[in-house]
């Protein structure tokens, strides 16, 4: 390890070895519960470039020439903290920083002026503060934070009991969704209602829209980053919630005092018992559970050991004759490892799961459907702080990937061991965070990625016509892609309010959602590259530029983006979904996005809020489909609007709206009809050639304080879901008339007009 | 699959609801519909010419006269022409097709031309129809098959579904593929019913289909075994009129030149049965 230093040493920073230069480091946390901060900031205050941030696990690293400094730790919502020192040798300084209590104060006030997005090199990136939330309308009353990150421009909601969201006119199945450094394959909860993050176990998500740093990669549109709370090391703590359809508790507490801690956290929907209840559903059944888990050990100063765990299932009955659950299962062991003030390690081991079941009862033949995605794991990173104007991170990262696709058991079904699939996904990657003049910051990295299709499975030849012409089964790998993704943002600072970005990063991606047109659901199929699929890639280039004022408590941004994106997969016409081989179903060929995002942003005082719009296109080009021609894509939407406020009326008051606008889904209706085989039959002439009506809904929510005690304090949160109550679409079909059987007419199916919400939360100390 | 899952959340919610719209959708050119049915029975084949109309039109009659039809054995290479006996309907008396021959449909009007290639397969014997007693579960057409459940394409009658398995015994030499014609006291059923015997291949059919039929009626199934491309066609067919795929789209023809509509050398096995209960 000393040699790698030493070689980023001579390679990077040549002057940090000539003059006699020392390093703090430690790391930042909050005092009350010793919670670690991520993205606190330390500076010089002498001088205002000399700033670092402490990365995900709350550490910092600052390498400074000797002499005497006064230094500054803030972060959002957080008392600022200084320190004065004489630097004549390394120093290890754990800071702890206090929370400004809002109840203090009407107005709430950052702490800090925090202009992180004027200073970073990092573009496309969005912050969800999961406290600011709390105070937003939500859906039976159960705050998430993914719906709230589909209110940040550029960022997609699929509308209502869709899961999955799009960014910047990327697919569902092109984001990235970790918690802590796990990948969910499935992050809904009830077809889309509920994301599977608990907002209770959540520290912190970032949102990368396609520009993240080569650190992570794998999904070519979007990286989100979520990372769940320490548990209190203080003190023991339970807290929870109770809502009209579900209930969540959440228990915390130290386990060495002041060093180490645990965290759990459960949610349950209770529907299902109401419909036992009743004599007409007793037989049918729809609700979900979830837990998180972490549990944290400090070895020593320099060890640092976290364990984390998360399992969710959803289940669906109808009758007891149709029968699906699903869920993910995700487990997480982190080892942090300090090798000296500089350099910085963490090892990840993880394992993942989404599976999903269907039972079919039926007297004569009952069966069941098994599909699951496995994923074995390991990641390595070193970051490395040779001095203040460089921050490095390298590593590398395996996955171990196995797919089985829908695994049918009954009376008389054999076992086909040939039917799984294997992958091995691997990259390795370097990136640096470079402070080029006081002015210029430059983050510039690589990742180069690697996937084998391994052996032991089926794997099919087909010809021009989609017919399997020869399986192939063989012990060797089949097939292995290889692809450079080089990624580099850049920043100018106009002034110490405003700057300008640029970025052009490479991403791309070995694993596919096969999914429906019209409506997701948690059957969608994941698959991975084939001798046939190729890795899809994506290339983004964009252009921001980011002004605050009034002291930062406005925040203004306009980014715009260009992407094109290679080997991308649709169903060919008149596709069959349920195919064995579903290889024959498939056409590739190529897409592109491109937009215009604005945010204008109000951080501080009683209104707080903000509002996003988006102009943009997504089209997708496929030989055989749409007669060769550039069309719409799915999830091309024109315009998109949001706007969310939050007003503090009293200290036991709070109120909220949101409403948003987007332009319907580009969709494929019928342009005639014909009989044919004695039937009334529609005709096509173009794929996605029509839109959805627009989708539109106002929510509203309100918070209401109750009186505080010592140990004990509560609230009571109100909502109502699709105020002005109105009927969004869900599906479209077209159908004969009742009325008159010769007449055709369009039947739009909603799923709600309106629905209002009460829940309880309430924290024990 | 679609709608299965709206289903709990109109039970849980009592709030799903299903209104009529108004789309706006585009006008488009009228096209040929042309359905050419080749029989190896006699008096059973014939060529219907129609066309499409526009989405907000009543269905009349568009049928379309003064065509040139004619239907080729290329094996024998034989031309048979075939003249229009009603609006659109083109027949020739005592046409039959035979088994393992190819043919050529050639359809003129105008100035322009549509041709279609079948081939009729081996006959496949029905063996029996049993009506099962058990009514109202099942899998409904079986793996590659069709005519599952819930069709939201259509309206919905207040029928009883019941289930009737035609037993028969895959020819284990070829690939075979077979749509079920079924009539209900006469009257063409509403439903598609194709099969192919992936994974069911030489082997003998129990595989029941769900029908809509009440106490009393007269139910007529005619096995057709059918060749791929015609298959393909009724598939598309099939999921066009659910609007069950992902990706709706014409059902790919075996006519050339932009014509909708199939050519069909298929082979006939009828039996009737009577619904008891």
């Amino acid at each position: 390890m000393k040699y790698i230093t030493l070689l980023f040493s001579l390679f990077i920073a040549p002057s940090a070895l000539l003059a006699q230069s020392f390093t703090i480091s430690g790391y930042i946390s909050n005092k009350k519960n010793g919670e670690s901060l991520i993205g606190a900031v330390v500076k010089v205050k002498s001088n205002t470039t000399n700033g670092k941030i402490g990365n995900e696990y709350g550490f910092y690293s600052l390498t400074l020439q000797q002499g005497n400094y006064e230094l500054a730790f803030s972060f959002i919502g957080y008392q600022e903290q200084s320190v004065n020192l004489n630097l004549t040798e390394n120093k290890t300084l754990n800071i702890g920083l206090e929370e400004i209590s809002t109840n203090l104060s009407e107005i709430v006030v950052s702490a800090s002026k925090v202009n992180e997005k004027i200073s970073q090199s990092k573009m496309g990136f969005e912050k969800v503060n999961v406290a600011a939330i709390s105070k937003l309308p939500v859906l039976f009353g159960e705050r998430d934070i993914l719906k709230t990150m589909q209110l940040l421009p550029g960022v997609k909601s699929g509308g209502d009991g869709q899961s999955g969201f799009t960014v910047r006119g990327g697919s569902i199945d092109q984001n990235l969704i970790l918690l802590d450094d796990a990948p969910g394959y499935n992050a809904s909860h009830l077809l889309g209602f509920f994301s599977t993050f608990n907002s209770d176990a959540i520290k912190d998500v970032t949102l990368y829209k396609g520009t993240a740093p080569a650190q992570f990669g794998g999904r070519i549109s979007s990286v989100v980053d979520v990372k769940m709370n320490e548990g209190d090391n203080q003190n023991y703590g339970v807290s929870g919630g109770i809502g009209l359809i579900s209930s969540k508790l959440n228990i915390e507490g130290p386990v060495q005092k002041g060093k180490s801690s645990f965290l759990i956290t459960g949610r349950r929907t209770y529907a299902d018992i109401f419909l036992k209840l009743t004599d007409q559903f007793k037989d049918n059944n729809l609700s979900f559970y979830d837990l998180n888990a972490k549990f944290n050990y400090r070895f020593s100063d320099k060890d640092r050991l976290f364990v984390s765990g998360y399992f969710g299932r959803d289940r669906l009955g109808l009758n007891n004759r149709f029968g699906i659950d699903w869920g993910n299962a995700t487990a997480t062991a982190r080892w942090n490892h300090l090798f000296n003030s500089k350099l910085f390690s963490n090892t990840s081991f993880i394992y993942s799961n989404y599976d999903y079941n269907i039972d079919i009862q039926n007297n004569a033949n009952p069966f069941s459907i098994l599909s699951r995605i496995r994923d074995w794991n390991l990641k390595q990173e070193f970051q490395y702080f040779p001095n203040t104007k460089n921050e490095l991170k390298f590593g590398y990262n395996v996955i171990y990937h196995t797919i089985t696709p829908g695994k049918i058991t009954n009376k008389e079904s054999t076992d086909n061991p040939y039917q799984l699939r294997n992958g091995l996904e691997s990259a390795i990657y370097a990136t640096n965070d470079w402070q080029a003049t006081r002015r210029i910051k430059i983050n510039y990295g690589l990742r180069l990625s690697n996937f084998v299709v391994l052996g032991r499975s089926d794997y099919y030849s087909l010809d021009d016509e989609k017919n399997i012409t020869d399986t192939i089964r063989q012990n060797n790998p089949v097939k292995s892609y290889l692809n450079f993704e080089p990624r580099f943002s850049l920043s100018y600072t106009l002034n110490e309010n405003s700057s300008l970005k640029a970025a052009y990063t490479r991403n791309t991606q070995n694993l596919h959602l096969i999914t429906n047109s019209v409506t997701t659901n948690p059957t969608d199929k994941w698959i991975m590259n084939t001798n046939i699929i190729k890795p899809e890639i994506g290339d983004q280039v964009s252009l921001g530029y980011f002004h605050n004022f009034k002291e930062n408590m406005f925040e203004f941004s306009a980014e715009t983006y260009y992407k094109s994106m290679q080997n991308q997969i649709d169903y060919k016409d008149n596709a069959d979904e349920r195919a064995p081989v579903i290889e024959t179903q498939l056409l590739y060929g190529k897409g592109r996005a491109y937009g215009l995002e604005l945010l204008l942003k109000k951080n501080q005082g009683r209104l707080t809020g903000w509002v996003g719009y988006t102009l943009s296109r997504t089209e997708k080009q496929i030989d055989g489909i749409n007669q060769n021609e550039w069309y719409a894509a799915r999830q091309d939407r024109t315009h998109d609007i949001s706007i969310v406020t939050m007003y503090n009326i009293s200290k036991r008051w709070n109120v909220s709206a949101v409403w948003v606008y987007q332009t319907g889904n580009a969709i494929t209706f019928p342009s005639g009809k014909y009989e044919v085989a004695g039937q009334t039959t529609w005709l096509y002439t173009e794929r996605n050639g029509y839109r959805m009506p627009a989708y539109h809904r106002l929510d509203l929510g309100a918070t209401y304080k109750l009186k505080e005690r010592k140990r004990f304090n509560s609230e009571l949160s109100f909502s109502l879901y699709n105020a002005y109550g109105h009927e969004n679409p869900y599906i479209i079909t077209f159908e004969k008339s009742s009325a008159d059987p010769n007449k055709t007419v369009a039947i739009q199916t909603s799923l709600f007009k309106w629905i209002p919400s009460i829940s309880w939360n309430f924290k024990f100390k | 699959m679609k709608k299965y899952f709206i289903i709990p959340f109109a039970l849980l919610f009592l709030v799903s609801c299903e209104k009529e719209i108004n789309i706006d959708l585009n006008q488009s050119n009228p096209r040929f519909v042309i359905e050419g049915n080749l029989s190896n029975v006699a008096g059973e084949s014939n060529v219907k010419i129609s066309k499409t109309i526009n989405f907000d039109e009543i269905i009349s009659n568009p049928s379309i006269s003064g065509a040139l039809v004619t239907i080729t054995d290329n094996t024998l290479n034989q031309i048979d022409t075939l003249t229009e006996t009603s609006a659109g309907i083109y027949f020739k008396p005592g046409i039959t097709g035979l088994e393992g021959h190819t043919y050529t449909m050639m359809v003129n009007i105008g100035n322009e031309i549509f041709q279609a290639i079948s081939t009729m397969p081996k006959s496949v014997n029905l063996d029996s129809l049993v009506q099962e007693n058990l009514a109202g579960s099942g899998t409904g057409g079986g793996p590659g098959g069709s005519g599952g459940p819930g069709n939201p394409g259509k309206d919905r009658g207040s029928e009883t579904s019941i289930q009737i398995t035609p037993h028969y015994t895959d020819p284990s030499e070829f690939e075979n593929y077979y749509q079920f014609v079924i009539t209900r006291n006469d009257t063409l059923a509403d439903d598609i019913f194709i099969r192919n015997d992936v994974g069911f291949n030489g082997s003998s059919s129990h595989l029941p289909l769900r029908v809509k039929a009440d106490k009393g009626d007269v139910v007529t199934i005619d096995l057709q075994c059918i060749d791929k491309s015609v298959y393909n066609y009724f598939f598309g067919l099939n999921e066009n009129i659910n609007q069950s795929s992902a990706t709706p789209a014409n059902p790919t023809s075996n006519i050339n030149n932009g014509a909708l509509g199939y050519f069909k050398a298929h082979t006939s096995k009828k039996k009737t049965i009577s619904i008891e209960y």
